[in-house]
């Protein structure tokens, strides 16, 4: 059998095996695949992976598709893999703060769920209603509030995977302590699905704070802003988020102050939440113009909006760059971002996150090769940089993950092993993995 | 294996103090704190005790040429035989390697080398305002290094986590030879998280030279709270309750009557003898959630039906409270001669249930069994007193092992909690794992250690081997397609 | 999961004094005890740790490992009997006793080199053994060091050629008074509370006769009567942990027939070395039909002084003494007989005087009894390290309580040219007295 039969063959076959989609609504990087296709069952979509990577079809699982933007262009893009119907809330345990979701599951969906017993995942999302849960802990994107968290990777208590051989394979379990066996979800977890579609995730849930404030100040210069930011850091007080704006990016997300902005969440019983963000005010209130505390509603509509701002969303005219730094060294790396942009004609914005360690930046530009030289010098800022997002001519012959990580030879060995045709996000990952 | 080339040049890596080969000697190095009944004797064929990085980079480019097996070894506290050389080879013995390096007080971090001892870190951190959360029973003697490749708890992790979530960064000497840092003080960097899954791969995956760890800044009040409660179903309860609530403690530690009776015996901790089960609460954080929720525990405790709650009000009253639980292994040792020790966990809810089978299966193989365990993550330790020189006496535990793992993994529970797989354990392994899920995990080893040099034998179940279920997968696959795939 | 071969078989030690199998097995290698073994922190092997070398007594045990085992040997004497291992294990492993019969075992069927056997004999059986002998040897001890005979032997090369370079080095300055058990009796002071013993000891009585005259005094200072109990004797430390139970015994029965009194409260102690031994005698003498019971009567009214006074309180106030020290805990209070807290206790009750913490306060100081004379090299290394430590806290003088570890110190400062002081606590304690408004003059005790 030539081996375009073959290819015909495994797509037929394999649309055949699920619902078929419009390929035009799964553009990547501006490219269409040839099929687009929801399997309707765990057993489906291991026949489809295994016949895709018999065939060498080039298959990009999807979730909301709201964070395509990060990833390198992908090699080739044959079969777009729509994990939606995947979805269900396989067990929640309430009493025990456990829940098993199907990758599929929209993050509003388990939230709803999750709040009608007072409990939460602690992820901030603009587009909840779109963001899958698989799509979470793919890209391995979280926010600030991972300070007062920890990471999404810190909650996921178990993972199975559908391997490019079909195989099922499955790691941790749905108790919060376990350490039996190797922890296949932290091999997942950011990994871009370049090893395998995420089929279930277990997570240990936490219970939903009864009350939120923010604390926000606006200073007229960055110094002041951080020397406040870091001094809350160091302190024994306990927000859950830490990030300073500069006057635009306090502006995209619906600040109207100048200078620097410092917001300060907390989050716990109603007394705690009130006294705490009083003891921060104070804390921080000397250098500053202006101090604000937003309440309720008010505080969670902000940190969707940052969270929005900083996500790797597809974007036009503009790119979006994540920088790691340590938190003490981060007003300076804002610095050191403005002076990368000098002589190019770039807006930019800076979200500095304080409590991760993470600064963010996006640049807005007519001129795509202003965008591609602000990356290339931002790219060597910092302890590691990731291009979020950012046009399709900008990503050409660059790897969007920034310098080569150590110990890339053992992820090509990884990538080698557990997806031998390559057909996971070919060269979409870290290196063209 | 020539033996004296390999001498020889190890000599010249360590020098004459680095190498122990004395077979004599070696007999020293045949154990961990696994029993020894269940694990066995493991001789190392030569011991070598690097001091730097580039030493272990450079002994392990030797294994690699002489295609001999390396095991890397901390304190050896481990309690599932992960340390030992079950195929003989070189003993990587860490401990010589205990700098610490650096404390950066700013972004609240250290770089430590992997022989430091882990209570030892907190002790130098504490005066600075932080400390190392993962604090296991053994930290006084067990290593950081062991920690990571054990992805060790204790009872603060209920809060804090376990290692994984205080490792920021690994600097490791990999299978090849290579030798990297992984992760970083800034979060998520690009690629495959390698520090994620290099903690908890005990020693199989990759040496580890150094250690970012995480410090955390030391709360700002802590308040120890002790309920006796009658029995440990109402002690259970009180757990449950607790975090229904919404409250979590800093620690959640249960004791039942024959360790309240054995600590009392050794230590005089103050323990209410007559109780069923104590529970021992640490909350702890911002003084006034402190204040808040401590009163919050204790109603909840009376209202499942404890009999006495005590506070510590000092630092003084509040270390005589943790000293009993923190010498409770200890004590067990003083009941009996054996004692083997059951790491496993259960969704909290299904700790009744689970008490009351171990309770069962106690009076069914006439063992006693005692009950100290970290109740608020669900995570049992079950010990079983034994005498290994009765006759009958081991056999009985095996089965009774075998019996309540059997019967937490029925209710969801997981093998092994805090203490690993190892040796030991391995054999259970198939008992909550597919050949598939294994055959992945094997596929994760065998990307970094092709030749099965570092740690062989451990984690996966003795004689397991996937090389032909991938085969027979893919004839199937095209059998059932009528295609014939290239 | 493989089970190993259960070997119930025991052979390889013999005779008198068997190491207890059961005692040996109680370990269950959980490893606690190594951060604490100061052999084990310097030379970071496992066979120089308490868990190896237990593991080297059950391999004999066990028939895998050869009794003359250079190794064993070598490991069985490198031990200081510090027993800082006893005191952190959870399992309770009786350490101290499973040590002292495996070195009696070596003593029994080892022939014995040249060095330990002149050091046995000058030391155990010709001074300890008889106070007065011992007295006698003080007294020409001191002419030797006072005349030109030290610097005589020092240059002919003859200490060398007996291995007693260190003994010379270590060699307390002989007192001019010795206080002796003769019988006397020193009445309380203040309110009486009770009447005491105290046991005298040999290198307390001799070159440390003024601890014993601060003893005396505080004691009655605080109400107590104290008596000078004659025929009494050495309490056999030395004897005992360099595996001559016998010789011990000889000296336990006899201290209890001087001191088991019904007229006295307590038999103070203010030597760790003789008050943690002395706590022994009934393991000592377990299977002695006439003096086993009496023994557990006995020890049980054996206090070390510092435990003493922290137990029946001050019932005087301390006057001020505004200096700085640093405190080394003697392994065998420490460790032995777990007594830590107490003198902390009593050196914050005394005003002005402030407690600096040194790093590792509870490492042995290499002294370890005779130790520092049998292993110079390891006994010097953990000095320098305990002084290095002590040092660097800045204390104006160094505490103890136990004449081992104050003679090891005081000539290690004297070798490194230090000032600083070693005191023990209960003349720490006698100094803030002295300093107290209503002290009359200290009495003169009777020397001699
Ligand atoms: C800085 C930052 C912070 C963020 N913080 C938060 C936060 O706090 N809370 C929050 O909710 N969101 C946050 N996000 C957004 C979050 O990461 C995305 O919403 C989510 O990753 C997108 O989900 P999706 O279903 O739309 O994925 P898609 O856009 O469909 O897919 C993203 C990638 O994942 C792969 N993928 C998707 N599903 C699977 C699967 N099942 N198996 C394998 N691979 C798969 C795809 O191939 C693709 O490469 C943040 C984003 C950024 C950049
Ligand atoms: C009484 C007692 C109580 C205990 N309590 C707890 C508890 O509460 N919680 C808990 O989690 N554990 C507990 N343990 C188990 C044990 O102490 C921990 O697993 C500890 O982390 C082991 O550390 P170690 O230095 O002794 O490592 P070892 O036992 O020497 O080794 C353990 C594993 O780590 C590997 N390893 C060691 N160093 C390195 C390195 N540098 N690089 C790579 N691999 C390495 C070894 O190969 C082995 O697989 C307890 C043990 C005892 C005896
Ligand atoms: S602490 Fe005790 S039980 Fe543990 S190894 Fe040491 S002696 Fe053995
Ligand atoms: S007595 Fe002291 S030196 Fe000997 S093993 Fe114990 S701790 Fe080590």
């Amino acid at each position: 059998m030539s081996e375009q039969a073959v290819f015909q063959q495994a797509l037929e076959h394999i649309a055949r095996l699920g619902e078929q989609r419009e390929p035009a609504r799964y553009e990547l990087d501006g490219r269409r695949p040839q099929l687009a296709v929801a399997p309707p069952s765990v057993a489906a979509l291991q026949e489809i992976v295994a016949v895709a990577s018999q065939a060498g079809l080039a298959t990009v699982p999807w979730g909301g598709g709201t964070q395509m933007g990060l990833g390198n262009l992908p090699r080739a893009f044959d079969l777009a893999l729509d994990l939606r119907k995947l979805n269900s809330i396989v067990q929640y345990e309430p009493d025990d703060l456990t829940v098993a979701v199907q990758a599929g599951c929209t993050l509003g969906e388990l939230s709803a769920k999750l709040g009608a017993h007072g409990q939460m995942l602690p992820v901030d999302c603009p587009t909840p209603d779109r963001t899958t849960i698989g799509g979470l802990v793919a890209t391995g994107l979280s926010g600030p509030r991972r300070y007062g968290y920890g990471a999404l990777r810190d909650l996921l208590i178990g993972i199975s995977v559908v391997l490019p051989n079909g195989q099922l394979s499955r790691g941790g379990g749905m108790v919060v302590k376990n350490v039996s066996g190797y922890d296949m979800m932290r091999l997942h977890y950011a990994a871009l699905g370049s090893l395998g579609v995420i089929v279930q995730l277990n997570f240990k849930v936490i219970p939903k704070p009864r009350s939120e404030r923010t604390v926000v100040a606006a200073y007229r210069r960055l110094a002041d802003a951080a020397e406040g930011a870091l001094r809350i850091r160091f302190s024994q007080l306990v927000p859950t988020a830490i990030v300073l704006l500069d006057g635009r990016a306090a502006r995209v997300v619906g600040l109207n102050l100048q200078g620097w902005v410092a917001a300060l969440r907390c989050e716990g019983p109603p007394v705690a939440v009130q006294r705490q963000a009083d003891r921060i005010g104070e804390a921080v209130r000397p250098a500053a113009e202006r101090l604000d505390v937003l309440e309720g509603g008010a505080s969670e509509r902000l940190w969707a909006e940052i969270s929005g701002a900083i996500a790797a969303a597809p974007l036009d005219r503009a790119i979006r760059v994540r920088i790691g730094q340590n938190p003490s060294e981060l007003p300076q790396l804002a610095e050191e971002i403005d002076r990368a942009c000098t002589g190019l004609a770039v807006e930019r914005s800076r979200w500095l996150d304080i409590g991760s360690g993470l600064c963010y930046t996006a640049l807005a530009s007519e001129r795509e090769a202003d965008l591609r030289l602000a990356w290339e010098r931002l790219a060597r800022l910092g302890l590691h940089a990731t291009l979020l997002s950012a046009p399709p001519a900008v990503k050409v012959d660059t790897d969007v993950f920034g310098r080569e990580p150590a110990g890339l030879a053992v992820m090509r060995a990884l990538k080698e092993t557990f997806d031998p045709t390559g057909i996971l996000n070919p060269g979409r990952f870290v290196g063209w993995l | 294996m020539d033996r004296q080339a390999l001498r020889e040049r190890l000599l010249r890596i360590v020098g004459p103090d680095g190498i122990i080969d004395d077979p004599d000697e070696l007999l020293v190095y045949e154990y961990d704190a696994s029993d020894e009944v269940f694990a066995g004797h493991h001789r190392p064929d030569i011991t070598v005790l690097p001091r730097t990085a580039e030493q272990v980079q450079e002994i392990v480019n030797l294994a690699n040429e002489f295609g001999i097996p390396v095991t890397p070894r901390g304190a050896g506290t481990g309690l599932a035989g992960a340390a030992l050389a079950v195929r003989g080879g070189i003993l990587l013995v860490m401990t010589r390697m205990n700098r610490v390096l650096e404390i950066n007080e700013r972004d609240g971090y250290a770089i430590v080398e992997p022989g430091v001892i882990n209570l030892e870190l907190s002790q130098l951190t504490q005066p600075r305002g932080y400390f190392f959360a993962p604090d296991p029973a053994s930290q006084r003697a067990c290593t950081i290094g062991g920690n990571v490749a054990n992805n060790s708890g204790g009872p603060h992790c209920l809060k804090y986590g376990v290692t994984s979530n205080h490792i920021l960064g690994l600097e490791v000497v990999l299978p090849s030879g290579e030798r990297i840092w992984t992760g970083g003080p800034a979060p998520e960097s690009p690629g495959v998280d390698l520090t994620g899954v290099l903690v908890g791969s005990e020693g199989t995956l990759g040496i580890v030279t150094k250690v970012m760890v995480r410090l955390t800044r030391l709360p700002e009040a802590v308040n120890v709270l002790l309920a006796a409660f009658p029995d440990l179903e109402s002690a259970s309860q009180a757990t449950s309750a607790i975090i229904a609530a919404g409250i979590l403690p800093a620690a959640l530690e249960m004791m039942d009557q024959l360790t309240i009776k054995a600590v009392e015996a050794a230590f005089h901790a103050g323990y209410p003898e007559d109780a069923g089960a104590v529970l021992l609460i640490e909350l702890d954080g911002l003084a006034e959630i402190v204040a808040e929720s401590a009163e919050r525990v204790a109603e909840l405790c009376r209202q499942c039906g404890a009999t006495e709650v005590r506070v510590a009000r000092t630092p003084r009253e509040r270390e005589l409270l943790w000293l009993g639980r923190k010498s409770a292994f200890g004590a067990m040792g003083r009941l009996s001669p054996n004692y083997y020790l059951v790491d496993t966990t259960v969704p909290r809810t299904k700790l009744p249930p689970t008490m009351r089978t171990v309770e069962e299966l106690s009076r069914e193989y006439r063992l006693r069994i005692a009950n100290v365990f970290h109740a608020g993550d669900g995570n049992l330790h079950p010990l079983i007193l034994f005498d290994r020189l009765v006759p009958g006496e081991i056999e009985r535990v095996l089965r009774c092992t075998t019996d309540i793992l059997q019967y937490c993994v029925d209710v969801g529970g997981t093998l092994s909690g805090e203490h690993g797989i190892g040796f030991e354990k391995r054999d259970y392994m198939t008992l909550i794992f597919t050949t598939d899920d294994l055959c992945a995990m094997a596929g994760l080893k065998r990307s970094f250690d092709p030749r099965e040099l570092f740690n062989p034998d451990k984690v996966f179940p003795s004689g397991f081997s996937c090389g032909e279920v991938n085969a027979l997968r893919q004839q199937a696959l095209a059998q059932r397609l009528g295609i014939e795939f290239v | 999961m493989a089970v190993a071969e259960v070997r119930p078989v025991l052979h390889g030690f013999r005779g008198q004094e068997i190491p207890d199998f059961d005692v040996i097995r109680s370990c269950v290698h959980c490893g606690f005890c190594l951060p604490v073994c100061p052999t084990y922190r310097v030379t970071g092997r496992e066979r120089s740790s308490p868990r190896g070398r237990i593991w080297l007594m059950k391999s004999i045990a066990e028939g895998r490992l050869d009794l003359f085992d250079p190794l064993f040997e070598e490991e069985m004497t490198l031990c200081l009997d510090c027993r800082a291992c006893e005191a952190v294990c959870p399992s309770g492993v009786r350490y101290g006793e499973i040590l002292e019969a495996s070195r009696a075992q070596l003593v029994q069927h080892r022939p014995q080199t040249v060095k330990e056997r002149f050091l046995r004999f000058l030391g155990f059986q010709v001074l300890l053994g008889d106070l007065r002998r011992f007295r006698a040897a003080n007294r020409l001890l001191r002419l030797y060091q006072r005349s030109g005979l030290r610097a005589l032997a020092r240059r002919s090369g003859l200490l060398r050629l007996l291995g007693m370079e260190h003994a010379d080095r270590l060699m307390p300055e002989i007192n001019d008074r010795f206080v002796v058990a003769d019988g006397s009796f020193y009445p309380a002071t203040g309110e009486r509370r009770g009447r005491v013993a105290l046991f005298v000891g040999c290198v307390m009585g001799t070159s440390y006769a003024h601890v014993h005259e601060a003893t005396i005094r505080v004691l009655t200072r605080n109400g107590f009567d104290v008596a000078l109990i004659d025929g009494q004797g050495c309490c056999g430390a030395l004897h005992v942990h360099s595996g001559d139970p016998e010789s011990g015994r000889r000296l336990a029965r006899r201290n209890i027939d001087a001191l088991d009194s019904p007229y006295i409260d307590a038999v103070i102690v203010n030597a760790a070395g003789c008050s943690a031994v002395l706590k022994e005698y009934p393991h000592l003498l377990r299977d002695d039909h006439d003096y086993a019971e009496r023994a557990r009567a006995f020890s049980a009214k054996v206090r070390d002084v510092i435990e003493f006074l922290v137990e029946r309180g001050l019932s005087a106030q301390p006057g001020p003494l505004p200096m700085t020290v640093t405190y080394q805990e003697p392994c065998h209070l420490a460790h032995a007989q777990r007594i830590t807290r107490q003198p902390r206790a009593l050196l914050e009750a005394i005003p002005e005087l402030r407690l600096v913490e040194m790093a590792e306060s509870a490492l042995c100081c290499g002294s370890a009894g005779i130790y520092n004379l049998l292993r110079p090299e390891m006994a010097s290394t953990l000095l320098e390290r305990k002084l290095d430590n002590a040092l660097a806290t800045g204390a104006e003088a160094i505490v103890s309580a136990n004449p081992g570890c104050m003679l090891q110190l005081q000539a290690g400062l004297r070798a490194r040219g230090e000032r600083v002081p070693v005191l023990h606590l209960i003349e720490v304690l006698d100094r803030a007295y002295a300093a107290a408004p209503a002290t009359r003059p200290a009495e003169a005790l009777a020397a001699d």
